[in-house]
């Protein structure tokens, strides 16, 4: 018994979930009786986890020290694995029908929420701004597209798409003034307002959005000749380029000027601002980029829904696409691609468990991951890597600490920064 | 310096194949039936070969056949999922009993959290994916209003969608394949109005209605079923927002017009409030209460508890299906079949909830009324000609005297209901006169 006891559960849960679920799986084949037919889904999340920290480990033990040797070497890794998950979208549409859950239509969605979800990590991972406001400007963007192209004016979509994030870009900067005034959980409140307030407004406004009916644009975008007329197609690929150029834009961001004094307004807003960071400026460009980037999300959106109602922009919305990025990592480019994958397959997911109450396998699946994974999922990898680098150790050794002193002259950079 | 050379032609080697891979697979996707004619045209075509032979569209075979439906099993209006659980469970049933022509229903459902978006996530799975032979019940009218357009351009059946706005029979010709099942607002509206101009003639009325498509499509029905006498009968009309805090003012309002009947056309927590407001100043009218906010736990008890029974003690609504804790019907062999059914197929369900029984009679609708006459010859446009063909079908939990008509310019199944008086005494709706009938006067 001792040695159960003196095991590290807590760094190595991953690999016991791995033997788990390994063993859980084929036992619960068969078995389709009341609490029990739960016992699949449980194996598979289990195996999943185990997968994903088993396979980082391997990458800590192996890859690791190729990173280690030189900051170019690092990058180099980086951009490889960046370029591996971008082809594994790029080729999705070849087998994601095949995948349970998962349609190239559902992709394209998940998509805008990466761009959403990048919003907010830049936002409230680095700038440290929570908002729980982007339902907004993802609806304005829609309904921008919407009333411009398809009620009020017939501009070309095209136009309007480019019109979506320009508008809410600049309504995020405004908005960005009186957020000054705010801290924590006072903005937090003042930015889910403006979710709230957007679909009772879309419903007044009837003459202009339609009201409860909506704005139906369907079989009346064109595609520009891109892919033929395939229009799935041709919304995938501008979505999935338009997302990776987002995630582009704000790692580029996060490495300049820019983002370092967005890091360090985040970590001590008195240091930036006595260091000369001019503090209102930044969090304001902050909220209007994020803005924008949701804006464009939702202008994309419409165009894939092919419809536009204020139910569909309710509060849900926010709360949805936040949840969605703090199970991604807050601060991670990473986390901002599981993050949406997260916002677009869960619910999905959770219905397929079980339609009696997918509400609750939803809350039972976010408490879990965030009880598993403080820092989201892509604060585990890091973690996880981390650990592995450190030399992954069973057993709670009482010389750990002595070990990690003596690696600690070789710092360890990682691929993701940590909130 | 070699290694980086290397892994760089690796990386083009890669991204080679992964658009390669992206380019071969674009052509193996191309949609069959993807082109749009009307149902009609498509009937015709089918019927030159004779139904004896077995025909089939996508999702239908000689041992299945695959229907879809969106519900709302999370989120904010999860309370309607019952219906379809209880629809699912009747196809059990029917499965077990042998299936319909000796095949199986196959319903794939779909949560849709009541958001239009997820609901066009829904249907585009369920018909590209899951290849349905037709979408049956769908419920919400922003979830329908959201994948009519689509699904009506691909020529698939939408079919007894589960809604009472009346937008989805009003038009067949530019919608031809989408139709609605319960009696629409309108066809409401009017029952109270044929019921009012026969016995109260020279009613003073007062309505209240929510400003939207639901509140206006009631009061359109009001307008047709009053006719030439709405301006003399109707002294006054209020409106108030699903955002408003309180219709207090707009009942007090209606009140000091001086009429002396009262409609009340708005969803539970506002009709709970008007009620409770007309007692609390002291006005007596006769009201209607549409059948939207009937429900007697969430609106009625509640405004007995706060402004007590004389409150309701004078009013009426409508009703088209049997009430399953009606005492009234405890002998009933299609209530008891139906009490039967919930026990055995879906325990988990209280029999009792009248979203149940609404499923239970949909699902028999679609059996008894379009897959059984469909027979062999289980195409679209078949399933589309029968549904618009429905001659007198009797569904035995509807209210006796309810039969389901359609035609070609007829998309509306159910165009009969009948008025109850509330019974505070009692606590229920106790059915009041005839079914009233009032078919064709919609499209007037």
């Amino acid at each position: 018994m001792d040695t159960v006891r003196r095991i590290d559960w807590r760094r190595n849960w991953f690999i016991f979930a791995l033997i788990l679920g390994a063993i859980l799986l084929p036992v619960s084949g068969p078995i389709d009786r009341g609490v029990l037919r739960l016992l699949r889904p449980i194996s598979i999340f289990a195996l999943f986890f185990g997968i994903v920290g088993v396979l980082t480990l391997l990458g800590a033990i192996y890859l690791g020290p190729i990173a280690e040797r030189s900051r170019r070497n690092l990058r180099l890794l980086q951009a490889f694995g960046a370029l591996l998950i971008f082809i594994a979208f790029l080729v999705a549409p070849a087998y994601a029908d095949n995948i349970p859950y998962v349609t190239t239509y559902k992709l394209t969605v998940a998509l805008q929420w990466v761009m959403v979800v990048v919003g907010i990590n830049l936002l409230t991972g680095y700038t440290g701004q929570i908002s729980l406001g982007q339902g907004a400007y993802f609806a304005i963007g829609g309904y921008l597209l919407a009333i411009a192209s398809f009620r009020e004016w017939s501009l070309p979509w095209g136009v309007s798409l480019i019109l979506a994030p320009i508008f809410t870009g600049i309504l995020g900067f405004l908005f960005g003034f009186p957020a000054l005034r705010f801290k924590g959980p006072y903005l937090a409140l003042a930015t889910l307002a403006l979710a709230v307030v957007i679909s009772p407004v879309a419903k007044r406004f009837e003459d202009f959005t339609g009201g409860v009916q909506g704005i139906p644009m369907y079989g009346q975008i064109n595609t520009w000749g891109i892919f033929g007329d395939d229009y799935e197609r041709f919304l995938y690929y501008f979505s999935l380029v338009a997302a990776a150029a987002m995630l582009l834009i704000v790692w580029n961001i996060m490495h300049s000027r820019l983002g370092r004094a967005l890091i360090a307004i985040r970590d001590n807003e008195v240091a930036a601002a006595a260091m000369g960071v001019n503090t209102a400026l930044y969090k304001t460009t902050a909220f209007g980029i994020a803005a924008a980037f949701a804006g464009f999300a939702g202008a994309i959106n419409a165009a894939t829904i092919q419809f536009v109602s204020p139910d569909q922009y309710s509060v849900l919305v926010s709360i949805r696409v936040f949840v969605g990025a703090v199970i991604g990592g807050v601060a991670s480019v990473l986390g901002a691609v599981v993050g949406g994958l997260f916002t677009q397959l869960i619910p999905d997911i959770a219905a397929g468990i079980s339609d009696a109450a997918p509400d609750a396998i939803q809350a039972v699946i976010l408490v879990v991951f965030m009880y598993a994974m403080r820092g989201g999922f892509a604060g585990f990898v890091e973690q996880t890597w981390r650990y592995g680098r450190q030399g992954v150790q069973l057993l709670r050794p009482e010389r750990a600490a002595e070990e990690r002193e003596g690696r600690a002259a070789a710092p360890v950079t990682s691929s993701q920064e940590q909130a | 310096m070699k290694p980086k050379w290397l892994k760089l032609a690796f990386l083009f080697a890669v991204a080679f194949a992964a658009v390669a891979l992206v380019a071969c697979g674009g052509d193996d996707e191309e949609e069959p039936g993807a082109t749009a004619t009307t149902p009609s045209e498509q009937a015709t075509a089918a019927e030159t070969a004779t139904e004896t032979v077995k025909q089939y569209d996508e999702g239908a075979s000689d041992t299945e056949i695959k229907i879809g439906g969106c519900y709302p099993y999370s989120g904010p209006a999860a309370a309607y999922g019952t219906i379809g659980k209880s629809v699912e469970a009747y196809f059990k049933m029917v499965n077990e009993q042998g299936g319909v022509n000796g095949r199986q229903i196959n319903f794939i459902t779909r949560d849709d959290q009541y958001s239009p978006d997820k609901a066009v996530q829904c249907a585009r799975e369920l018909v590209e994916q899951e290849k349905v032979l037709f979408m049956f019940n769908t419920l919400g009218t922003p979830s329908n209003s959201a994948i009519w357009d689509y699904l009506n351009q691909k020529g698939i059946p939408h079919l007894f969608v589960s809604t009472g706005a009346t937008k989805w029979g009003e038009d067949p010709e530019s919608h031809p394949w989408t139709m609605g099942w319960q009696p629409p607002y309108q066809t409401e509206s009017i029952v109270y109005s044929e019921w009012l101009l026969q016995n109260k003639p020279d009613a003073k009325i007062a309505v209240l209605y929510q400003n939207d498509d639901y509140g206006k499509d009631h009061l359109e029905g009001l307008k047709k079923g009053l006719g030439d006498k709405y301006d003399e009968l109707v002294v006054a009309e209020a409106t108030y927002a699903t955002s408003d805090a309180s219709v207090n003012p707009q009942v007090a309002q209606l009140k000091e017009s001086g009429a002396d009947t009262f409609f009340i056309f708005a969803t539970p927590k506002f009709a709970t409030q008007a009620l409770i407001a007309a007692a609390q100043i002291g006005w007596k009218p006769l009201i209607f209460l549409n059948s939207v906010s009937q429900s007697i736990p969430a609106v009625i008890e509640p405004v007995i508890e706060q402004a007590g029974p004389e409150a309701v003690s004078n009013m009426y609504s409508t009703l088209y299906i049997k009430d399953p804790g009606d005492p009234q019907w405890a002998d009933d062999p299609a209530i008891k079949e139906y009490l039967e059914f919930m026990e055995k197929y879906y325990p988990d369900g209280n029999p009792l909830d009248g979203f149940n029984i609404y499923g239970y009679a949909v699902a028999q609708t679609l059996v008894e009324g379009v897959l059984k006459p469909a027979g062999d010859n289980l195409t679209r446009a078949n399933i589309m000609e029968k549904a618009r063909s429905i001659k007198d079908l009797r569904v035995d939990v509807l209210l006796p005297g309810i039969l389901i008509n359609t035609g070609p310019d007829d998309y509306y199944p159910i165009e009969a209901e009948q008025l109850a008086k509330f019974d505070p005494a009692q606590k229920k709706w106790v059915l009041e006169g005839e079914v009233i009938d009032v078919s064709g006067k919609l499209q007037q």
